[in-house]
């Protein structure tokens, strides 16, 4: 730990045992905690990082800048993965909800934002008295918003826009720190002349799952959790901003390989399946396209059985002339003319 | 006014009651509770992956006791515990394998044993060996007459393999020809002659009980139905195979072990192509069989090896099998419940081997079976990432076998090489591509 210096704030990835730490001089850094190594060390030339937080869905590490602009980064890459401008003014505080859909952001122009982090755009904004300092989301999406010495908590003001706020608790000192307790209803402010616990009905989740995170366990318990958890230890490659891309199937790549193979045996090994043209006026609809796709492919069967039986019938017309039931007849010049099959009354009864 | 409800939890819902309870299990499927699914399933399937490769320890044990090498094995039709084997100095054993024990001792016959066969009702056991003399034993290793044959027929000509009917007291020899014999007679009911090569294995069918399958050192593998009076059908491959057995499952398919390094299944009603062929192999395929399954077999080989192969898929061996003193293997056998490997080799040995490396062995508890299978399926939903790919497929090889795979590999790339060459620089068409399934393959099969 000594190899960090003038740290402002820190993080930590629970699930990539990450600590995540940010300083003076605008450096963001990995820490493994498991093996103490450094993971990686980014210079974001953003300036003094004292706004940090990090997506729960997907472990992208964003950080607030001065100049009122967020940024989201991975420890694989030494240039952001998303810049957004959200302020006019410094940004005081910010905080992800649990999925990753939504970010709520706090500047020093006295307005709190929130932004759908599918689209990377501003959902709603809200003028308050003074810009909060410290945001939090609780479980089930309850925002924790300090202002000097007032708490404020919204509920769910990210789908709706809310008029006012859900609960509110004034200090005696302006709050330095909040966060929710999972599984309760329970906020811990911290202040200067000490911590509070606030009631919060409505914040945690009341059913837990035991086998992710059990507010009950054992010692036993904990401690194979442990030994599961650093087993599962994701590695620190696999931070993106899509987190389930592994279990999605690689269309690129295996495009990419198609062709090279294509290239390297100079023939088309297995020909794509007949697609349609993309027509418009509500022509590709998945019933119309299916129907375009069924007319080719019978098609091509009704071509396939028709040569089939062409090449059957001149067959069986050589073994009957071979077998000399069918002579060839000649005409008067000399020249053989294809006989038509006799058939017999009885040819009805052959197998 | 509003009835404002705040969580407060009763210990008591939560926690057990006493010591010796089990702990309450809470669940809540909500996704938002477990975050990171796919990249924490992707690491416990490398996980499960690596704990495969720590595990796979495959190697049981060694019947040790004959003093010439093991040319032939034969599995008990009844029990699963009892073995057969015969060396190349005429000793035939009779084998425990469930304490690992030689329990019986025959002196069968003057040079090799050929070939070992079990009865249906697995009462009886068939030998036949160098001195030209079939000999019918009694398989119960506590019986009055258990060293000394029940009946021993002297023929005419040496035979090189023998093998039983699946239902009927019936058994095929082969040598100059293939004979059909009646137990109760010292004559063959039937006699198949077709050309004068020597014909190297014999095998019947267990669901198609009256054909048969033999290998013939002119190359070809024929087919025979034992109430015609004339073969069925035969196909030749380019080298000679020595020998074929049916699928147990897929009764019309079945798979030659080839001089050239390969293994060919073929389909017997459709012989102008090999449904598969099963390469990996260095040197000569000296013996096959199939798992009880019908979806894998195992092969050993001149090549100081045995690999296990699917018998659908891209044909490359799935394990490979080898020991610092295992010589040449001649002769290898599924178990009949589909666990274990036998394998009889040039150095007097027998071998057992675990059929799935990493499995355990003995009973497991519910909660060790559950997470075995959970871990199968995540290996099988993860295979084919790359890195998963490539510890599954991790295996070390003695560097004889490791060199003679790259100077393979070397002259298929040469070979295929110049065809390509070749093509690009022919007429269009005049070079045609042949698959592999049709290269090995002579002549098409006689009507």
């Amino acid at each position: 730990m000594k190899r960090l210096n003038d740290t402002l704030r820190l993080d930590f990835l629970p699930y990539h045992f990450l600590l995540t730490t940010t300083n003076r001089h605008g450096y963001l850094q990995y820490t493994d905690i498991s093996t103490g190594n450094i993971v990686s060390t980014i210079n974001t030339k953003g300036g003094r990082l004292n706004v940090m937080c990090h997506n729960p869905h997907n472990a992208v590490v964003l950080l607030g800048h001065h100049n009122g602009s967020i940024s989201m980064w991975s420890p694989n890459q030494k240039e952001p993965l998303v810049r957004m401008l959200c302020h006019k003014t410094a940004i005081r505080s910010m905080a992800v909800e649990k999925r990753g859909n939504y970010l709520a952001t706090a500047g020093q122009d006295r307005k709190m934002k929130i932004f759908d982090l599918r689209m990377y755009k501003p959902l709603h904004s809200y003028q308050l008295s003074t810009g909060p300092s410290n945001l939090c989301f609780s479980q089930r999406n309850l925002l924790a918003a300090t202002s000097n010495n007032v708490v404020e908590i919204y509920n769910d003001p990210c789908i709706q826009v809310q008029e006012r706020p859900y609960l509110v608790h004034k200090m005696k000192l302006p709050a330095e720190d909040i966060a929710f307790c999972p599984y309760e209803d329970v906020l811990g402010v911290g202040a200067a002349d000490g911590f509070v616990s606030l009631l919060v009905p409505g914040a945690g989740e009341p059913n837990y799952d035991a086998f992710e995170a059990n507010p009950n366990r054992s010692k036993q318990q904990r401690r194979e959790w442990e030994v599961k958890a650093l087993l599962e230890k994701i590695q620190p490659e696999m931070i993106s901003l899509d987190p389930f891309m592994l279990s999605k199937v690689d269309h690129v790549t295996a495009e990419r390989l198609r062709k090279d193979r294509e290239e390297i045996l100079g023939y088309v090994p297995d020909k794509p399946a007949f697609a349609p043209r993309h027509k418009k006026k509500g022509r590709s609809k998945s019933g119309h396209v299916e129907k375009r796709k069924k007319k080719v492919k019978g098609e091509k069967l009704r071509n396939h059985i028709r040569d089939e039986m062409k090449t059957k019938r001149e067959m069986l017309k050589k073994d009957e002339r071979k077998a000399g039931r069918l002579p060839h007849t000649v005409t008067t010049d000399g020249s053989q003319v294809e006989p038509a099959i006799m058939k017999s009354a009885l040819d009805r009864f052959k197998k | 006014t509003m009835k404002v409800k705040v969580l407060s939890r009763n210990p008591d819902d939560y926690l057990r009651e006493t010591k010796r309870d089990i702990h309450k299990v809470f669940r809540n499927y909500n996704p938002v509770l477990h975050p990171f699914e796919a990249p924490r399933e992707y690491m416990r399937a490398l996980n499960a992956t690596k704990l495969d490769r720590v595990f796979a320890k495959p190697f049981l044990a060694s019947l040790d006791g004959h003093r010439d090498g093991v040319c032939c094995l034969c599995k008990h039709r009844k029990r699963l515990s009892y073995l057969f084997s015969g060396s190349c100095d005429g000793e035939i054993r009779q084998w425990n394998l469930t304490n690992r024990q030689c329990i019986r001792t025959l002196q069968g016959h003057t040079g090799f044993v050929r070939g070992l066969a079990c009865s249906p009702d697995g009462k009886r056991f068939i030998s036949v060996g160098d001195d030209k003399t079939v000999k019918h034993w009694n398989s119960d290793p506590l019986s009055e007459e258990r060293d000394i044959p029940i009946n021993t027929v002297v023929a005419k000509s040496l035979y090189t393999g023998v093998d039983h009917h699946w239902t009927d007291s019936i058994y095929a020899t082969c040598g100059q020809s293939v004979d059909i014999w009646n137990m109760e007679r010292s004559e063959p009911v039937r006699v198949y002659k077709w050309g004068m090569d020597s014909i190297q294995s014999v095998k019947f069918n267990p669901v198609e009980t009256n054909l048969c399958i033999s290998t013939v050192s002119d190359r070809s593998i024929r087919l025979y139905d034992i109430r015609a009076a004339v073969p069925l059908n035969k196909v030749t491959l380019k080298l000679r195979s020595n020998v074929a057995v049916w699928n147990p499952m897929e009764a019309y398919n079945f798979t030659a072990a080839n001089e050239d390094h390969n293994l060919y299944t073929f389909d017997m009603r459709k012989l102008d192509f090999a449904l598969n062929v099963h390469t990996d192999h260095t040197d000569a395929v000296l013996d096959v069989d199939y798992s009880p399954t019908g979806r894998e077999l195992v092969s050993g080989s001149y090549d100081r090896t045995i690999r296990i192969f699917p018998v659908s898929g891209t044909g490359h061996s799935r394990e490979v099998y080898h020991t610092k003193r295992m010589q040449r293997v001649f002769t290898v056998k599924w178990s009949a419940d589909n666990r274990y490997i036998l394998s009889g080799s040039d150095e007097t040995n027998i071998r057992m081997w675990k059929a799935r490396a990493s499995e355990k062995l003995g009973r497991m508890t519910p909660r060790e079976k559950a997470a075995a299978d959970y871990n199968e399926k995540l290996k099988l939903k993860y295979a084919y990432h790359p890195q998963v790919k490539r510890i599954a497929r991790h295996r070390h090889v003695p560097k004889t076998i490791y060199q003679a795979m790259k100077e393979k590999k070397l002259i298929k790339d040469s070979q295929r090489k110049k065809e390509q060459n070749l093509r690009a620089n022919s007429k269009p068409g005049t070079v045609p591509r042949v698959p592999e399934k049709l290269k090995h393959i002579v002549l098409p099969p006689q009507e």
